[in-house]
């Protein structure tokens, strides 16, 4: 036993361990994803992937969906995998004067309907690095969403939600709360499989977990969302069929606004005419349907989650990346997207990646979780504990910090 | 990753293209105050070869690849379009073809890569707002463009009328003819008719300049039968005036790998310390849990 005086150091000695704002790592994350977005420079992605290695290590809790960064790595990974191997097989590559061919696939003529698409062919080393650039684009974009869901707790995440989306109740649980879970089912399943003597890996494993996992992770997300439906969530009896009527077509209406504007705005290069209007005018409906919709919801808070000093720096830090890549200022835009036709090497540009590692200050910014005593496993928060561990904690034993509520099954 | 000035040797005279064998290519610059210039792919496979075969440079774009073509010899420049993502329709080249006895344009319904011309026939590139009807074709008739076969009377004509304001105003920044002084003179030895002067003197006042191709080079082939006639003269007469059009020079540009791997291993080192720092704690929450 040890580990005291360790673990003391590593929980910063005289900071109380306590959770961070969900809302504060969603912002934090979204930032970062913004960010992501305006790049394929694979330096400035990997330097996100690993501000987002380092915040999920230094700050993640132990609760079993906390434990999820490595598959959304392997997502990653996938994701990556499949771009490249779409590129070089739909290829689009042809023989440009100067490209250097790495190997050339048989070439399938297609008939004149199909002249669009183009199998096999030449494959570039430029077109690789580009596909591999914005596989890894994408899978940054995964990771940065992955680690909101490891850092914030999701079931606390789902309180800050606007009274009005109470009518969307099971599918803003679901929603909200099947990636975690889905996490937590494969750790359960595969354990499972491990105590009964099954292999682990291998395809004849994968198929015999995927299953139970899908079913598992659904039927526990709906499970929850039927627990707060019967506690009074997602309630619409007091509601006049009127105002329920106009709260669905304001929300509707605002949705596809908003929609129509976030396509516009993000694709850039065709601003339509459309994507202005769309967008004011869909956050318009949004907000009148979600003031409408919540001025019948009438909710107590039994344990507010409170919005101080380290959430503010969380917060801050991860708007920093979003800020700057979207200004492109005191660097060029070129630096963000390396060619690849001609293939250059790509640039560091400073700002960027000054901007990115900002967002490193979350790691230490945020207050330490709480975490049980070494010889307590999460799952089962309630198993006592020797009486050395007990004094040295926090919290008395037996009895689980709240965040925890809920996950244990 | 270099390129030599093989590949723009390779550029075909455009005496090589009659009315029934290879395709031309003409690229309207006249938005960058420039001409229309013409080349001749002999050996046609696909659009996106016969702009190069052609005497033209290419660039795509980096969402897209080197498939969609965002800049024809350099143009826009990198300050007007940066091609990046995809360009708005509004700015971007738009692919027309005319196929033999075809005296209208057709907007292509295939890409450059994926399109394979008829013997010919001509592919246009026109820059701007494209409207896909009859209103948004080329400023130009695909006559105007056309190989002959060696009587050259018809360019001629076409060249004749063309009305001295067409040329755009002096206060357009003119389009340079290339940086021509590159091309190690492919252009001249192919245009017998007029004695093109090497294009050395670039830039301001080169620009409307370059040798209008009155007499085409004399092609192989000896069938008298052209195509175009004198229509072409006449259709413009009612519409636009008809843009200068010359043979294309072709450009060569330097596709060399640009930069160096120094700013890669500076950013691997700030990675690798970053993932580093991960490692070691997720190792010592390990160790303590």
């Amino acid at each position: 036993m040890s580990a005291g005086p360790v673990r003391s150091r590593l929980e910063d000695g005289h900071r109380i361990p306590r959770p961070l704002h969900p809302v504060a790592w969603w912002i934090w994350a979204l930032g970062l994803a913004v960010a992501v977005s305006h790049t394929t420079n694979p330096i400035l992605l990997f330097l996100v992937l690993g501000v987002l290695a380092l915040a999920v290590a230094n700050r993640r809790s132990d609760a079993p969906w906390a434990r999820a960064f490595k598959y959304y790595l392997v997502l990653a990974l996938t994701v990556v995998a499949i771009r490249v191997v779409f590129r070089t097989v739909f290829g689009g590559d042809v023989d440009v004067p100067g490209a250097t061919v790495l190997f050339r696939l048989p070439h399938v003529p297609l008939p004149s309907w199909a002249a669009g698409l183009q199998l096999g062919g030449p494959v570039t080393l430029g077109g690789t690095i580009g596909a591999l650039d914005d596989g890894l684009r994408l899978g940054t974009l995964l990771c940065c969403l992955g680690a909101a869901n490891t850092l914030a707790n999701p079931k606390r995440a789902l309180r800050v939600l606007p009274g009005a989306l109470y009518e969307l109740g099971v599918a803003v649980v679901v929603s909200l709360s099947v990636a975690p879970q889905l996490v937590e089912s494969v750790q359960r399943v595969r354990r499972a499989r491990k105590l009964r003597g099954g292999a682990t890996g291998g395809f004849h494993a994968l198929r015999s977990i995927a299953i139970p996992v899908l079913e598992d992770a659904l039927e526990r997300s709906l499970r929850l969302a039927a627990a707060m439906d019967s506690r009074g969530y997602g309630r619409t009896a007091t509601a006049s069929p009127r105002t329920r009527r106009t709260t669905g077509a304001l929300m509707i209406a605002g949705m596809c606004g908003l929609c129509v504007g976030a396509y516009g705005l993000l694709a850039g290069s065709a601003l339509g005419p459309g994507t202005i209007p769309g967008f004011v005018g869909g956050t318009v409906c949004c907000c009148l349907g979600l003031i409408l919709g919540g001025r019948r919801v009438r909710r107590s808070r039994y344990r507010p989650d409170p919005w101080k000093a380290p959430e503010w720096v969380v917060a801050v830090s991860g708007l920093v990346p979003a800020a700057a890549l979207m200004a492109g200022v005191g660097f060029s835009m070129v630096s963000l997207n390396p060619p690849t036709d001609p293939l250059a090497w790509p640039t560091f540009p400073l700002v960027p990646a000054i901007a990115i590692l900002a967002a490193a200050t979350a790691a230490l910014a945020a207050p330490p979780p709480w975490r049980p005593a070494p010889t307590v496993t999460p799952s089962t928060p309630s198993t006592p504990s020797t009486p050395a561990t007990a004094a040295r904690r926090t919290r008395p034993a037996g009895r689980p910090p709240p965040w925890t509520a809920g996950v244990s099954s | 990753m270099s390129v030599d000035a093989a590949t723009v040797a390779g550029a075909d005279p455009i005496g090589d293209c009659s009315t029934t064998t290879g395709v031309i290519v003409a690229v309207d610059f006249t938005a960058w105050g420039g001409d229309v210039e013409r080349g001749c792919d002999a050996r046609i496979t696909t659009g996106y070869h016969a702009l190069h075969a052609a005497g033209f440079t290419t660039a795509g774009d980096d969402q897209d690849g080197p498939g969609f073509i965002c800049r024809i010899d350099e143009e826009p420049s990198a300050a007007q379009e940066s091609c990046v993502t995809t360009p708005p329709p509004d700015a971007s080249w738009s692919y027309w073809h005319a196929d033999v006895g075809q005296d209208a344009w057709t907007y292509s319904q295939l890409g450059a890569m994926s399109y394979h011309p008829p013997p010919g026939s001509v592919d246009a590139w026109t820059f701007g707002s494209t409207d896909i009807g009859p209103d948004g074709q080329p400023t130009f008739p695909p006559s105007s463009v056309r190989a002959t076969n060696g009587s050259g009377t018809t360019t001629t004509e076409v060249t004749t009328t063309v009305p001295a304001s067409t040329t755009p105003t002096s206060t357009d920044p003119p389009r340079s003819p290339g940086p021509s002084t590159a091309g190690t003179g492919q252009g001249p030895p192919t245009t017998t008719g007029t004695p093109s002067p090497p294009t050395t003197g670039a830039g301001t006042a080169g620009a409307g300049q370059r040798p209008v191709s009155s007499a085409l080079g004399p092609a192989p082939t000896t069938t008298a039968t052209t195509t175009s006639g004198g229509t072409g003269p006449v259709r413009s007469g009612g519409r636009r005036a008809i843009p200068k059009i010359v043979d294309a020079v072709p450009v060569a540009t330097d596709r060399q790998a640009a930069g160096s791997p120094v700013p890669l291993l500076a950013g691997a080192g700030v990675v690798v310390a970053l993932a580093g720092a991960a490692g070691a704690v997720a190792w010592r929450r390990r160790r303590i849990g």
